[in-house]
C-alpha cells in the first residue's frame, strides 16, 4: 500500500485494519493522524520495543501550560502501563480497559474531556477499580 | 482485538497443573523497572500510572531517574552516561515526558534511549475509549500501527549545504 492512499483509507474505513507496519517516517506521520480517530494525543500510549528492552510513554509531550495544576489526563499514562503489563505477559491488564471504561462512564475526567477530576482523582479511581476486581 | 504479540517471555513461568496442561503466571520479582517521570506534566501523571501498576501487587523493583529539563538546567546534560548505564541494568522503562533542551548540542533523551537500547519496534495501538468520540465519529476500529524507530528518513546522517542538503534512508534488512 502506498502512504497517501493508506492515509486516505484509514481516516474512511479504519475497521478494514488489524495491524499497519511502516517505515519511521510515515509511521511517525500515520500514528499521530490515526490519535484523531481515538480523540486526541492526549489519551494513546505507545511502546517502544527492541530484542532486550522495552519503553512505555504516553505519546504527549511535557504539557509546560498546565504543568503543576493537577489537571493533566492519565489515561494515556496508564494505558501505556497496561502495555507494560501485556509485555510482561500478565493476563490481567484487561483489567485497566474496563477500570477506564468504569471512570469515563462515571465521568470521573480532567477537564480536556469537560469533567472536573484532577490527574489524582482519576488515578486514584482507575487504581480502586484495578484492586477490586483482579 | 488484534492479536499481536509484542512480548518478552523472560517473565513467564509454567506450571504443571494436570498432567497435560499449563497455566502461566508472571514472575515479576525478576523484573526491574526504570521509572522517568521527566518533566512537566510527567510528574503528575507517572505517579498515578505507578499507583495503578501498584494496584496489581506485582513486586517488582522500580528504579526512580531524573532526566530531562529540570536534570540539564542542575547538572548541564539532560541525560548522563551513569543514568543510561542505570536504565541498561533494568528490563523495562516506564517514561512520561521531557521538554526539549534549547541547546543544538545536547543529546535528545528520546533518540539516545531508543537508539542505546535498540528499541526498533514503535507500537501504537489505535482503539476507541467508550464515551469518547474522535473526529471521525465512528468507534468500530481497533488496530495497532508498528513503526520502525531508529532508522529510515530520522537516520540522522545529513548534510546542509547552500544549495543541496541531503538525507541518507537507511534501511536494513534486521530493522524494516
Amino acid at each position: 500500500m502506498l502512504v497517501d492512499s493508506m492515509a486516505y483509507n484509514l481516516m474512511m474505513h479504519p475497521e478494514r485494519y488489524d495491524i499497519v507496519v511502516t517505515t519511521n517516517l510515515f509511521g511517525d506521520i500515520l500514528s499521530d493522524m490515526c490519535a484523531a480517530l481515538v480523540g486526541s494525543l492526549g489519551l494513546v500510549p505507545s511502546a517502544n520495543i527492541g530484542d532486550k528492552y522495552a519503553f512505555f510513554e504516553p505519546v504527549h509531550g511535557s504539557a509546560p501550560d498546565i504543568a503543576g495544576k493537577g489537571i493533566a489526563n492519565p489515561l494515556a499514562a496508564i494505558l501505556s502501563v497496561k502495555m507494560l503489563l501485556e509485555w510482561m505477559g500478565e493476563p490481567r491488564s484487561q483489567v485497566i480497559d474496563e477500570a477506564i471504561t468504569h471512570v469515563l462512564q462515571k465521568k470521573i475526567i480532567t477537564p480536556d474531556l469537560g469533567g472536573t477530576a484532577s490527574t489524582m482523582e482519576v488515578g486514584n479511581a482507575v487504581a480502586e477499580y484495578v484492586r477490586k476486581n483482579i | 482485538m488484534p492479536s499481536i504479540c509484542y512480548g518478552s517471555d523472560r517473565f513467564l513461568r509454567s506450571q504443571k497443573v494436570t498432567p497435560d496442561s499449563y497455566i502461566q503466571t508472571i514472575d515479576a520479582v525478576n523484573m526491574k523497572l526504570a521509572v522517568i517521570e521527566g518533566d512537566g506534566i510527567g510528574r503528575e501523571v507517572i505517579p498515578v500510572a505507578v499507583k495503578v501498576l501498584d494496584a496489581f501487587g506485582l513486586e517488582f523493583e522500580k528504579v526512580p531517574l531524573e532526566l530531562g529539563y529540570t536534570q540539564w538546567e542542575r547538572t548541564g546534560t539532560a541525560i548522563s552516561s551513569d543514568d543510561l548505564e542505570t536504565i541498561k541494568g533494568c528490563d523495562a522503562v516506564l517514561f512520561g515526558a521531557v521538554t526539549t533542551v534549547p541547546d543544538p548540542n545536547c543529546k535528545s533523551v528520546l533518540l539516545t534511549i531508543r537508539k542505546e537500547l535498540d528499541l526498533y519496534a514503535n507500537v501504537r495501538p489505535v482503539k476507541p475509549l467508550p464515551c469518547i468520540i474522535g473526529v471521525t465519529g465512528r468507534n468500530d476500529f481497533d488496530f495497532i500501527i508498528v513503526r520502525e524507530n531508529t532508522e529510515g528518513l530520522y537516520s540522522g546522517i545529513e548534510e546542509i549545504g547552500p544549495e543541496i542538503s541531503w538525507t541518507k534512508r537507511v534501511v536494513t534488512r534486521k530493522s524494516s
